[in-house]
């Protein structure tokens, strides 16, 4: 079975690659039983979302108009 | 975003209000250069990239309704500049080599030896944060938390993050595997979810 710190690995991979189907297996499976790995999954998808926004806006969160 | 043809105004005199406010494009400007800085870590190159994006961007600009719609404008050609700048400079001179740490000890204290996170450092709940209403105080522990990243982190993660660059490109521009590059990704977006938890999402009460 999968460790955390090899799913969050994964999760983070994810976001920058493909992952093979036996890499995809595993961590769904490990996420199945796992809820801190589940919020990890969400928070770093949260932080690209962040991370795109930023950029848009230039640090100011919110747009004047 | 609508790009009309040169030489449209816009019909209420809008967009021109904010392009003679000398003090807006002035901020803008030092935003731009802190962005390009980040990234090129050359003020000569940093200067030029918002130069010449701030300059493309001016002559089209009569074509914005509003500020926002301008700063995206000018932020995807200031991307789109700074990609070239890194490629160019890759094809120039020498490669710019990041020594990965040797010593991983910012990642092993996420886990432990069993590679369970380990209790002071697993994931609270966020509650489902609306990215668009944060305000801000949060932009700012953003910053800081981006600061905090170890430069090595902090460069790649911006590249792929910001400027959306393809790992490959900037695999190239570094001068790393993209084993190292997976790598340097996860310790980053590790430590930057653990700073934004820590200061913004789920602040701990003294831990005891």
């Amino acid at each position: 079975m999968m460790k955390c710190d090899e799913a969050t690995k994964l999760a983070s991979d994810r976001l920058d690659r493909g992952l093979s189907v036996r890499e995809s297996l595993g961590l769904r499976l490990h996420l199945f039983g796992c809820d801190k790995c589940r919020r990890f999954v969400r928070q770093v998808q949260t932080i690209r979302s962040i991370s795109r926004h930023y950029v848009e806006t230039d640090g100011t969160g919110r747009s004047e108009d | 975003m609508q790009v009309r043809g040169e030489g449209a105004t816009s019909p209420d005199g809008q967009a021109a209000a904010f392009l003679a406010d000398g003090v807006y494009i002035g901020e803008l400007r030092e935003r731009m250069l802190k962005f390009a800085m980040l990234q090129l870590s050359d003020p000569q190159m940093a200067e030029d990239a918002v130069q010449e994006a701030l300059a493309g961007a001016l002559r089209n600009a009569r074509a914005f309704a509003g500020r926002s719609a301008f700063r995206t404008w000018v932020y995807a050609i200031l991307r789109n500049k700074i990609a070239d700048q890194l490629r160019h400079k890759r094809r120039t001179a020498n490669l710019i080599s990041i020594p990965l740490g040797t010593t991983d000890d910012d990642e092993t204290s996420y886990f432990d030896a069993r590679g369970h996170w380990s209790v002071e450092n697993q994931p609270s709940h966020w509650g489902n944060p609306e990215v668009d209403l944060l305000g801000k105080d949060f932009w700012r522990v953003f910053e800081t938390c981006l600061d905090h990243l170890p430069p090595d982190q902090g460069r790649v993660f911006m590249m792929r993050e910001f400027v959306e660059l393809e790992t490959a490109e900037i695999c190239a521009e570094i001068g790393i595997t993209i084993t190292n590059l997976h790598v340097l990704m996860h310790r980053a977006r590790l430590r930057l979810r653990n700073c934004l938890e820590g200061h913004w999402f789920a602040p701990k009460e003294t831990t005891s």
